[in-house]
């Protein structure tokens, strides 16, 4: 009886052009858009706060000033990586203390601020740091290696970088702690600037006149004792000086590289296969869930067209019973919605290189799309269930649609959400179903884990999925005998 | 040889709220019989087919099918025995007339070997076999009404619930329904049909059920209902183009010069009537007898007001 059911509604949907449109063709000229927007990377320079984990290899007293000082940064949630031995990264300044280090390697301690890493050597270390990103666990990590201290302000030279591994998934991040990084260096360690700079002035301008020898003591004194700088002639003339050098400076002061998370301790044949516009994924996941919802809800309007035009009463009256009429209708909606997802995600792959083909992310692939079918189909039977006529359907699921998918991010990438908006979109089953594609296609996790890996999302979708047929059972008792 | 009692409504409630749908309304239906249920809107008609296919709760009293009671929410024997055709066409236009037949053979029950016949049988009986591989959206309101129908006969059950079944149809569709219908039961197929052509009910119908206010107020066939309402009064028409001095006695002038009386016996009053008008030198040019039909039993039983509320 289902299988008739469903046969019949994958009929009528098939004969239905316009829908057919609607539910493949018009999801894959959206994505195409916001591909084309995004997908060469944003350059919004939206900040927003950052799970910052920092390992600081050089221990110099200008890199642990640096890391104070991003510590302390309101945007910023910042952690500090030590190794198991407890020769840690962190200085006397730091918010740490040996007493607090836990005990597991990588974990992250959100009262501690610490994260403990097993590996010592520095290759390992990086895959490692590399890694908190790749599970989601950081935004961003900033390495500061050995010899960091030396390499600032340093024009004209071979120098030390600091490195940021970024997440792909987040490009914001990677803009945002360049500058970042400069920020601090000035606010945090102006004295070695001053000695670098002027060291620098001399070595390539000639040796400085004692009037400006003296400037430059004062300064440093004032700047050591963090005093104000007087506002006396001879305090105004060194402020131009050093204005100056801070004008010639902006363009790098420290020296910052950028690596993405995916490409640490990646052979570079494989890293140039993913060489992909970051947002690809992203919109191919946040389209393919926000149609999945639109064309599914205008789908559902079917069991409410069975109402209104008398069809409902007729199956009723023969062995059809509400509860199977609903199971019947969440089914093809499944199938459906997997077709589209299919059709969606093979457009991203051959159009703008999604990596779907690979042992890594196609088995996530499908899970997630099976069960992100399960709750949207679950979900737009409830909407249809909750409303009496195909126009309550049409207004309210559109309402409701649109604002799911930019809580979920669909619309807008939740990383540039506020903190408290990104966590409240947890609450809609969209922002779980994005969050498992998320895992799957950015975070790079291998194939063997990924089921692993996506198992809360793929807990939570069913969740919701039988909440969803659950209240839509109990809506559809006001078809049975009354 | 006694009757089989197809369908027997036993003094069924139904009360929604403070309005009582269905107040004690009783009637039977005998196998093979064309059984028109009449009423004003409001009569309670759609309540009525509903609790007999098993889709309403009653308060008190029962519906049986061939004897079975029929048990609300529950399919059993009776409910298959069913045929329901709504009075919307309820089939699925993008699907084409095979397609909605099998669907609804399939949900009603129809094994998978028998179905390929059955499909074509019905498609034969309901003369669409040219067309049976054309999406139903794309039929007229007849050949959609004749779809509609077919569907509820598939699964060939004893007894068929039509709901106004020839809404909104040209009369040669209309001619090939009322005569599909008769086929059917004269396979013994009993039919309950509820419709407001009077006119057609009193053509097909073997009896008739007047309902009002949720109770049967009347039941028979045609002449036993006109019996028991207007009897055997008649009213007769004479017309004339001489000009009328004086008006016969027990007639009336019409404006329109047409002279009218009634009688309540034609065998006996309309002779003397006739004699009495010659022997006043009126000459008759024309005579006609108005010949009441359902309608005007129809109107005598609930009355001439307006049930729109």
């Amino acid at each position: 009886m289902i299988r008739a059911m469903v046969q019949a509604l994958w009929r009528s949907f098939m004969r239905d052009r316009l829908a057919i449109l609607l539910t493949f063709a018009l999801p894959c000229v959206m994505f195409t858009v916001f591909a084309l927007i995004f997908g060469g990377g944003s350059q919004q320079g939206t900040t927003s706060r950052l799970d910052l984990v920092i390992f600081d290899h050089d221990q110099s007293a200008a890199s642990k000033k640096i890391v104070k000082s991003l510590s302390e940064l309101p945007d910023v949630d910042a952690k500090v990586a030590v190794t198991e031995s407890g020769s840690d990264s962190t200085g006397e300044d730091s918010p740490t203390s040996a007493e607090t280090v836990p005990t597991k390697p990588d974990e992250i301690s959100k009262s501690d601020n610490v994260v403990l890493l097993a590996s010592k050597e520095p290759e390992q270390l990086r895959v490692q740091l590399a890694g908190l990103v790749r599970k989601g666990k950081a935004d961003a990590v900033i390495i500061f290696p050995e010899g960091f201290q030396q390499s600032i302000a340093k024009f004209g030279q071979e120098r030390v970088a600091a490195e940021v591994i970024y997440d792909p998934a987040n490009p914001f991040a990677k803009q945002m702690l360049s500058g970042v990084l400069q920020a601090s260096a000035f606010t945090s360690v102006p004295e070695v600037l001053i000695e670098q700079g002027f060291s620098q002035l001399e070595q390539f301008g000639g040796p400085l006149t004692v009037l400006q020898s003296t400037v430059i003591e004062r300064l440093r004194n004032q700047i050591q004792n963090g005093g104000d700088i007087p506002s006396d002639s001879e305090q105004n003339e060194s402020d131009s000086i050093l204005s100056e050098s801070q004008l010639s400076m902006t363009d790098g002061l420290i020296r910052v590289t950028t690596t993405s998370a995916r490409d640490v301790g990646t052979p570079p044949s494989d890293q140039k296969s993913k060489k992909i516009g970051s947002m690809i994924p992203y919109y191919a996941a946040g389209i393919s869930v926000m149609f999945l919802m639109f064309s599914m809800s205008g789908a559902a309007s079917a069991l409410l067209e069975h109402e209104e035009n008398g069809t409902l009463e007729r199956l009723l009256s023969g062995h059809m019973t509400p509860f199977l009429l609903l199971i019947s209708h969440w089914l093809f909606y499944v199938l459906m919605g997997l077709a589209q997802i299919s059709v969606m995600f093979l457009f991203a792959s051959f159009a703008f290189g999604l990596d779907l083909w690979n042992s890594n992310t196609f088995p996530g692939a499908v899970t997630m799309s099976v069960f992100t079918a399960m709750a949207s189909a679950g979900f737009v039977l409830m909407l249809a269930t909750l409303c009496r006529t195909r126009k309550q359907l049409e207004g309210m699921s559109s309402i409701i649609i649109l604002v799911m998918s930019a809580f979920g991010g669909s619309m807008v990438p939740r990383f540039i959400m506020p903190k408290f908006v990104s966590q409240a979109s947890l609450l809609t089953f969209n922002g779980w179903a994005l969050d498992g594609y998320l895992k799957v296609f950015w975070y790079n996790v291998p194939g063997e884990s990924i089921l692993l890996a996506i198992l809360p999302e793929v807990s939570v979708l069913s969740l919701w999925t039988v909440v969803f047929l659950s209240i839509a059972s109990v809506r559809t008792r006001r078809w049975a005998v009354t | 040889m006694a009757q089989v009692i197809s369908l027997a409504v036993e003094s069924v409630v139904r009360r929604f709220g403070e309005r009582l749908a269905l107040d004690g309304m009783s009637f039977q239906l005998n196998r093979g019989e064309f059984l028109g249920l009449l009423g004003p809107n409001g009569a309670g008609k759609t309540t009525l087919i509903r609790a007999i296919a098993g889709r309403l709760r009653l308060d008190s009293g029962r519906v049986l099918i061939e004897s079975t009671p029929v048990v609300p929410g529950q399919k059993n024997s009776a409910t298959h025995r069913l045929g329901v055709i709504p009075q919307n066409i309820a089939i699925y236009g993008k699907l084409t007339a095979r397609e909605n037949l099998e669907l609804f053979g399939r949900l009603y029950g129809v094994s998978p070997s028998d179905l390929p016949n059955r499909i074509n049988e019905t498609l034969d009986w309901i003369g669409l076999s040219d067309r049976a591989d054309e999406p139903a959206g794309r039929f007229s309101g007849g050949m959609q009404r004749r779809l509609n129908i077919g569907c509820g006969v598939l699964h060939q059950p004893d007894l068929i619930l039509l709901d106004e079944p020839t809404v909104g149809v040209d009369p040669q569709s209309r001619q090939k329904i009322w005569e599909m219908l008769k086929s059917i039961q004269n396979r013994g197929v009993s039919v309950l049909l509820t419709t407001h052509q009077l006119d057609e009910a009193q053509q097909v119908c073997d009896r008739i059920v007047i309902v009002d206010h949720g109770k049967t107020v009347a039941a028979g066939t045609f002449e036993q209902l006109l019996e028991q309402s207007i009897g055997r009064q008649r009213t007769v028409r004479l017309k004339t183009s001489a000009v009328i001095d004086a008006v016969p006695p027990g007639c009336v002038l019409k404006e329109s010069g047409e002279l009218s009386f009634v009688v309540s016996d034609i065998a006996t009053e309309l002779p003397a009537m006739l004699r009495t008008i010659a022997d006043a030198d009126f000459k008759i040019d024309d005579i006609s007898i108005d010949v009441p039909g359902l309608q005007s039993v129809f109107l005598h039983f609930t009355g001439r007001e307006l049930r729109e509320s």
